[in-house]
């Protein structure tokens, strides 16, 4: 019951449908919106974001549309002569070319490219090239990239992404620095957490679930950082 | 897959209709033009070629004696059938009918089950037993654009054009007579097809229009002043556009009844030529 | 079930204007919308209009099968309307027949023209659409959810479609035909729309009406849609109550 009470009282955000008109056309626009005879409308359920100068809105749902530079979580899927084949749950399939995963190759190597990476294998990766309906092409060539094999996956919406994220990173360093766990967040919505103890891990999830639920309202941070706080201090008890 | 339109196609047939000329130097209301050929096919019941400017449609009329459907006992069957023949066009593919075909079977359906064109209810040879089924196959062999108002005139056509046996019942079986009766036709239904470019609607979009169209819409009329079926098959249109459209159709539809009687008008008299004839030989 | 009779009835408005369920002439039957009820679609919707009930899914923008199907420049919008075989008074044979493919493209249409495709080139966003319980409507019901559905997964839209019939019943227009009614009134008009820019993406026609008739049910179908619209909008808010 007490539960339910704090709840009601959070505060939400300006929520916006398609097709709702957000603002005169007097502003720069940001995504997710577009422009009709003078006015800016919202294309998606979102929250409006808007000052003097611009306006955008952030979306509440969305699928993972890659773009250059982002880091993303995916799964080796197929091996082909040149490339690995990798799902990174998206409608466009990626793919990691053999000189993108190892700089030198032996030749012996390249004839075995599924043994030096196998299907199923769950990379932490970076879209090197993508643009409009194109596979993107991936690379593991960089600081924190390559395979991983210790963690647990967590799937969550793209859209939510940002949030787990927080502004600057603010939220996912809390969840770090707080429970001593790594946590990769891929901009496709896979997230790896790495805990040495399994409490943590499930609080991480829990927690993850939580901003997923609650990433329209107001003051998250506060009470992410809260809830940690209570659940760790049980944890060490 | 159909093919990649050139943008600059679409702005051009675009920039025309905005001055009201059209690609084949057509007025906006104006039809291309039809040539109507009723009874051309000697084995079915009734039939019709259709040539509208460059599509090719042959509809054909057969009769059957079978069951009536379970909810309608006192009412003759109707079913009609489009195929999209490959050789008609190379978007078309050999196969069972896709969802184009079957929008097109069904619109023509309306258009005459709506308008009770063929009166079915006089389609019975013994209520809840025996009744005439009457099939309307369209068969596409050309297309060149504006299909639905291509077939509507060939399946009304071939339905006025129709012949049937007489028939009864005789210690509980049908007997069917060499006497041949037309079918109960009592409307002659019409349709017109209209297509949008930005702000302008023009009828009878030809095969190049109707791939740059914003939007497409059918719209059937009775011949006593009644919209019977309106199918809108793509695209969006404004309030304004729509009742436009309404208006443009009830004109143009009287038109194109004109020219299914003028056909048929023909057809009867050339028929009854030939009865005389062959009197005289006698 | 009491008005779903075999026989036409007498009277389909009885002399105080009232309609066999009990609506006036021009009353909606009651509608509920509820967003975001399956878990592995990418956006879905349940709606219930008086008694048909109908749930849609949305999966997509999600690769294409077979891949020849791609479109270069944008995606491939596929609808299935598909009715249970219990949805009817009669059973229905499961499996599409001619009236559902019909209708599932005509939704298509009507979705169409309200989502901006050219956003994910060469993938899909297919849309089922589950009727469960049919009362007369389904289309409109069934395009009214599956717009909430394509907003719910997050696809742009210029607009929601928003969808209702009107038809003409014992010689008069009403609104929201129900199954008796669409049986054997005179005539059914089911549109779509989007409200915003009042634009028709829906609009079919069987039965018999004149010019004036036909003008008098597109502007009682248009006030419904606006109506409706708000139903669409606040069911959409609602999933983000917490």
């Amino acid at each position: 019951m007490k539960n339910k009470k704090r709840k009601t009282e959070m505060e939400i955000r300006e929520i916006v449908t398609p097709g709702q008109k957000i603002s005169p056309r007097n502003k720069r626009m940001g995504d997710n919106v577009f422009v009709e005879e003078g006015n800016i409308y919202s294309e998606r359920m979102g929250l409006v974001e808007v000052n003097e100068k611009r306006v955008e809105v952030i979306p509440l749902s969305s699928v993972y549309i890659p773009s250059q530079g982002d880091i993303i979580v995916g799964v080796v899927q197929d091996v082909t002569p040149t490339s690995w084949v990798v799902n990174i749950f998206s409608p466009y399939t990626a793919y990691l070319p053999v000189s993108r995963a190892f700089q030198n190759l032996r030749e012996s190597e390249k004839l075995e490219l599924n043994k030096k990476i196998r299907v199923g294998e769950v990379l932490v990766a970076q879209v090197e090239i993508a643009g409009y309906g194109i596979n993107p092409i991936l690379t593991l060539i960089g600081k924190r990239l390559g395979r991983k094999r210790k963690g647990r996956l967590i799937f969550v919406n793209p859209a939510k992404v940002p949030r787990i994220i927080g502004k600057k990173g603010s939220m996912i360093n809390i969840l770090m620095k707080e429970t001593g766990c790594e946590v990769i967040i891929g901009k496709n919505g896979v997230i790896i957490v790495n805990c040495e103890d399994e409490e943590k891990e499930a609080l991480i999830h829990e927690i993850i679930r939580k901003i997923e639920r609650e990433s329209h309202t107001k003051g998250l941070t506060n009470r992410v950082e809260k809830l940690l706080d209570e659940k760790l201090r049980k944890c060490k008890k | 897959m159909s093919e990649v339109v050139p943008p600059l196609q679409k702005n051009y047939i675009a920039n025309l209709v905005k001055k009201g000329k059209r690609i084949d130097s057509r007025k906006l209301d104006e039809y291309r033009e039809i040539k109507i050929t009723p009874s051309f096919i000697g084995n079915a019941e009734g039939s019709a070629l259709v040539e509208l400017g460059g599509t090719k449609v042959l509809v054909g009329i057969k009769l059957e004696i079978g069951e009536p459907f379970k909810d309608t006992p006192d009412k003759g069957v109707l079913i009609t059938n489009a195929e999209l023949v490959p050789l008609a066009s190379p978007e078309f593919e050999p196969g069972p009918p896709d969802e184009n075909a079957i929008e097109l079977a069904r619109v023509v359906d309306r258009g005459i089950r709506e308008s009770e064109a063929l009166n079915l209810e006089k389609m019975v040879i013994k209520e809840g037993e025996h009744v005439w089924l009457t099939f309307i196959d369209i068969h596409i062999l050309d297309h060149d654009g504006n299909l639905f108002d291509a077939s509507t005139i060939g399946a009304v056509t071939a339905l006025l054009t129709a012949k049937k046996p007489k028939a009864y019942m005789e210690n509980g079986e049908v007997k069917i007579v060499d006497e041949w009766e037309p079918l109960p036709m009592e409307w002659i239904p019409a349709s017109v097809t209209i297509g949008r470019i930005n702000e302008k609607l023009m009828v009878d979009p030809n095969f190049e229009e109707e791939n740059v169209l914003d939007a497409k819409i059918c719209i059937v009329f009775d011949d006593g002043n009644k919209i019977c079926a309106i199918q809108k098959v793509f695209g969006v249109l404004s309030i304004e556009q729509m009742k436009e459209a309404v208006k443009l159709s009830e004109k143009k539809s009287s038109e194109i009844r004109q020219m299914i009687m003028e056909a048929v008008k023909g057809e009867v008299e050339k028929h009854e030529k030939r009865k005389g004839k062959k009197q005289k030989n006698r | 079930m009491s008005y779903l009779l075999k026989e036409k009835p007498k009277k389909l408005i009885n002399e105080n204007g009232l309609r066999l369920d009990g609506r006036k002439r021009l009353e909606l039957r009651p509608i509920k919308l509820k967003v975001g009820t399956l878990k592995n679609a990418n956006g879905s919707a349940y709606i219930e209009w008086g008694r048909n009930k109908i749930i849609v899914a949305v999966y997509g923008p999600r690769e294409i099968h077979p891949k020849h199907m791609a479109l270069p420049t944008e995606a491939r919008l596929r609808c299935r309307y598909s009715m249970a075989a219990f949805s009817t008074p009669e059973r229905k044979r499961p499996g599409p027949d001619r009236r559902s493919i019909e209708l599932s493209k005509v939704i298509k249409e009507a979705l169409k023209p309200a989502l901006f495709l050219e956003r994910f080139p060469k993938t899909a966003i297919d849309v089922f659409i589950e009727v469960l319980e049919s009362e007369g409507g389904t289309r409109v019901a069934s395009i009214t959810a599956a717009s909430i559905a394509l907003a719910d997964a997050g696809i742009p839209m210029r607009d929601l479609v928003a969808a209702c019939a009107a038809g003409k019943v014992d010689g008069q227009i009403v609104l929201d035909l129900n199954s008796a009614e669409d049986m054997y009134g005179e005539a059914d008009l089911p549109i779509a729309m989007m409200p915003r820019k009042k634009e028709i993406t829906l609009i079919q026609m069987d039965g018999k009406m004149s010019i004036d008739e036909f003008n008098e049910s597109l502007k009682i179908c248009i006030d419904a849609c606006d109506k409706i619209y708000e139903v669409q909008r606040k069911a959409l808010i609602e999933k983000f109550k917490v």
